[in-house]
């Protein structure tokens, strides 16, 4: 599967391992993949740093639910759908 | 009072407060999914609208097979394609990469010690371009992302939303990610990809 030592991923490649590290990093490998896995990753450095940015991506992505900087629910937007669904008027907060 | 009950409430007879309690309860949650999929307040309102209305609709149908929320962000979910769909796409401005090399961009990826100002800047920009890629992934693409990276639902979760099995939902997600990464490195040619 990954036995052989290579500098250049082809795409296919690449697209494959980025695929298994990102299982990795969910805990979705299984144990004998994560063992190979490690292995390869320790011989290939820039596998390793593919790894990496891998994992901070996801941290980014984890973080993009930090709503401080986006626009909030208007307060008149919610009066609005409130008097389609013919509900009571929201309250506030 | 949890979902089930107020469900059970809406179900048993129609009772507009335990309604209005869901909505209150889920409309932020809907909206700013809706805005990180269209990237624009009208869309999602109206991603928020048209999830309410159908959710009005058909809650007294809904079997509690999956979370309501995974049920709402299914309908939104679905909402959000068509708005996709329907808008033009419009340019995306990314800093360049140079511009963000001056500001130790590379190192910052790999950076896990105390963040500094800069730091914190740089990843807001980082983040702010990862919802932009997102954008413009094809929405079974960035759907997977969405839900399970940035709605922080389970995988379990996901596979409900998406109506397909627990396994698909992995297969999918990794492919997703791997998808973003390629996207994220060609906006900032990653030499390590080379």
């Amino acid at each position: 599967m990954m036995t052989r030592r290579a500098d250049k991923l082809t795409a296919a490649q690449c697209a494959d391992l980025l695929m298994r590290v990102s299982a990795y990093l969910d805990g979705d490998l299984e144990e004998c993949c994560c063992r190979e896995l490690e292995e390869y990753l320790s011989s290939h450095p820039e596998c390793a740093q593919r790894c990496e940015t891998m994992r901070e991506l996801i941290g980014l992505c984890r973080n993009a639910d930090d709503e401080s900087h986006a626009p909030s629910l208007r307060p008149e937007f919610r009066a609005k759908l409130r008097r389609i669904l013919e509900l009571d008027a929201p309250q506030n907060g | 009072m949890d979902d089930h009950q107020l469900i059970r409430q809406f179900k048993e007879s129609g009772d507009k407060r335990a309604f209005e309690k869901i909505l209150t309860r889920y409309e932020s949650r809907i909206f700013h999914f809706g805005f990180r999929r269209c990237g624009h307040v009208q869309d999602a309102e109206d991603v928020v609208q048209e999830t309410f209305v159908s959710a009005y609709r058909y809650l007294k149908d809904f079997r509690e097979e999956s979370s309501l929320l995974s049920w709402l962000l299914r309908i939104a979910s679905s909402v959000c394609i068509k708005k996709r769909r329907r808008r033009k796409d419009e340019p995306r401005n990314h800093e360049s990469f140079d511009a963000l090399h001056e500001r130790g961009g590379e190192d910052a990826i790999a950076q896990t010690g105390e963040p500094s100002a800069s730091d914190l800047m740089l990843r807001q920009e980082m983040t702010r371009v990862v919802r932009e890629i997102m954008a413009e992934l094809p929405s079974a693409v960035s759907t997977m992302i969405e839900l399970r990276d940035i709605e922080g639902l389970s995988t379990r979760e996901v596979a409900d939303t998406l109506g397909i099995s627990e396994t698909a939902a992995k297969v999918r997600l990794h492919r997703a990610r791997a998808a973003l990464y390629k996207r994220f490195t060609e906006v900032y040619h990653d030499d390590t990809t080379r």
